[in-house]
């Protein structure tokens, strides 16, 4: 890369400071930075790495010295992180050679828009239809009847089964796997899993006399909206009649995963290990740490927030932040720890005043 | 090890910080210690001088019990120690 200072904090849409003319070939931290290296010092705290590195131009707080801090030049950053997704956007660097690999296979039914890069050996089904400008990376497989909006970035590795439709601009990670089967099955009668359910705190239950599970198929695949960004190894399940849904904006972490027939609202985010049941619906803007559970059929809403390892086992009303297991109302959940905590002197104490 | 020090040394405890690097008048925030880093460092004091510390996880500053300073906190143990033996 090279730009000016002044174009970075243009493309930053940013306010910069001092010689805007300076070339920039990278970004570094304060520290290892090089004299064509804009520095990355979005906060205080970073101002005496400043000093080690040879950097002339930074990335910097809004009210920094940086003339103090022997800058030539400077792009004020009033949201750290924010700059930074901006920045990183501008320094990626992608690869500039869009065309169709001989290796790939590519169904001959299939529509392929304009400026479409297909790596080697991926598999493209048939009716499948890949939007303009979109990168199929090598060895991804995208299966009959897929169709995906204009810009995807499908990496290496992935798999979107039959039938699965994208809004513009998705993302998938290598290794996700988009519509593979849901987990489906169902006894001749009633099993001992749903008496146990029925009969909550039963806790015996008979064997079955026909143990067979018989498979419910997945005809339903899966929808993703615009700008859905799904993490490596994530799987989404195919619905069973309908699709499985995610909103537009909503983004997938790694190694989540989400049951068939879940409806999973506009910007959501669902952090790594998150792992949905079938047929859950999450309401818009609801946030999900990282090891969240949640038990198949509930409704949480909108701008939920669930903590970290939560496993939620009933509804959750829109705007609630919720912890633990079962997952209650975190304050709630904080009372409740400080009892737990303080219940071992409860108990000497009260062992120590039988005594007496 | 005083009462003053053992509430530092616990502090310095969550705050993976050595003793020594702990002064009075910094918060908990100063040492990086977070909302539920706090909880565990007030369950650590009831724990090592057997109080109850009235603490309000969701609103400090309604709980009666300092917490914007290390040196606040130490006071704030004193007195409910002091108290306890009174009762006692």
């Amino acid at each position: 890369m090279n730009y000016t200072l002044q174009q970075i904090a243009e493309a930053l849409g940013a306010e910069w400071k001092g010689d805007g003319s300076l070339r920039i070939t990278g970004a570094a931290e304060p520290g290892m930075a090089g004299a064509d290296d804009l520095a990355l010092a979005m906060s205080p705290r970073y101002a005496e790495a400043l000093q080690q590195g040879s950097a002339r131009a930074a990335l910097v707080w809004p009210d920094a010295d940086w003339q103090a801090m022997g800058l030539a030049g400077a792009v004020i950053a009033p949201r750290g992180r924010l700059a930074m997704a901006r920045l990183t956007q501008l320094l990626d660097p992608m690869p500039a050679d869009p065309g169709i690999h001989p290796s790939a296979v590519i169904d001959p039914s299939a529509e392929i828009g304009a400026d479409v890069h297909v790596g080697p050996l991926a598999v493209i089904g048939a009716g499948a239809v890949i939007g303009a400008g979109s990168r199929i990376e090598a060895q991804a497989s995208i299966g009959p009847g897929v169709r995906l909006g204009e810009g995807a970035l499908i990496h290496s590795g992935a798999r979107l089964g039959r039938n699965v439709v994208a809004g513009a601009r998705l993302i998938v990670q290598p290794n996700a796997v988009i519509g593979g089967d849901g987990f489906s099955f169902v006894t001749e009668a009633e099993s001992h899993v749903e008496s146990a359910r029925a009969e909550l705190g039963q806790g015996s239950v008979s064997a079955d006399a026909d143990p067979t599970w018989h498979r419910i198929h997945s005809l339903g695949a899966v929808s993703l909206g615009d700008d859905v960004e799904i993490g490596a190894c994530a799987t989404i399940d195919a619905g069973t009649i309908r699709p499985t849904r995610i909103g537009n904006g909503s983004k997938i972490d790694n190694l989540v995963q989400v049951g068939h027939n879940c409806v999973i609202g506009d910007h959501c985010l669902l952090c790594g290990h998150v792992g949905l049941a079938g047929s859950v619906t999450i309401g818009d803007r609801s946030v999900l740490g990282g090891k969240v559970g949640v038990s198949d059929n509930l409704v949480i809403g909108a701008d939920v927030v669930l903590t970290g390892g939560s496993i939620v086992l009933s509804n959750v009303p829109a705007g609630r932040v919720m912890m633990g297991y079962p997952a209650t109302k975190i304050d709630t959940q904080v009372e409740s720890y400080k009892a737990l905590r303080r219940l071992p002197r409860l108990m000497r104490d009260l062992a120590a005043s039988r005594k007496g | 090890m005083d009462l003053r020090e053992k509430v530092i040394a616990i502090i310095a405890d969550q705050a993976m910080l050595e003793p020594a690097d702990v002064t009075p008048e910094q918060s908990p925030a100063d040492l990086g210690i977070d909302s539920l880093g706090l909880v565990e460092s007030i369950f650590a004091i009831e724990e090592a001088f057997d109080i109850s510390v009235p603490f309000n996880a969701n609103a400090p500053e309604e709980s009666g019990f300092d917490i914007s300073s290390v040196g606040a906190i130490v006071a704030a143990v004193e007195r409910l120690v002091q108290d306890r033996h009174a009762a006692a």
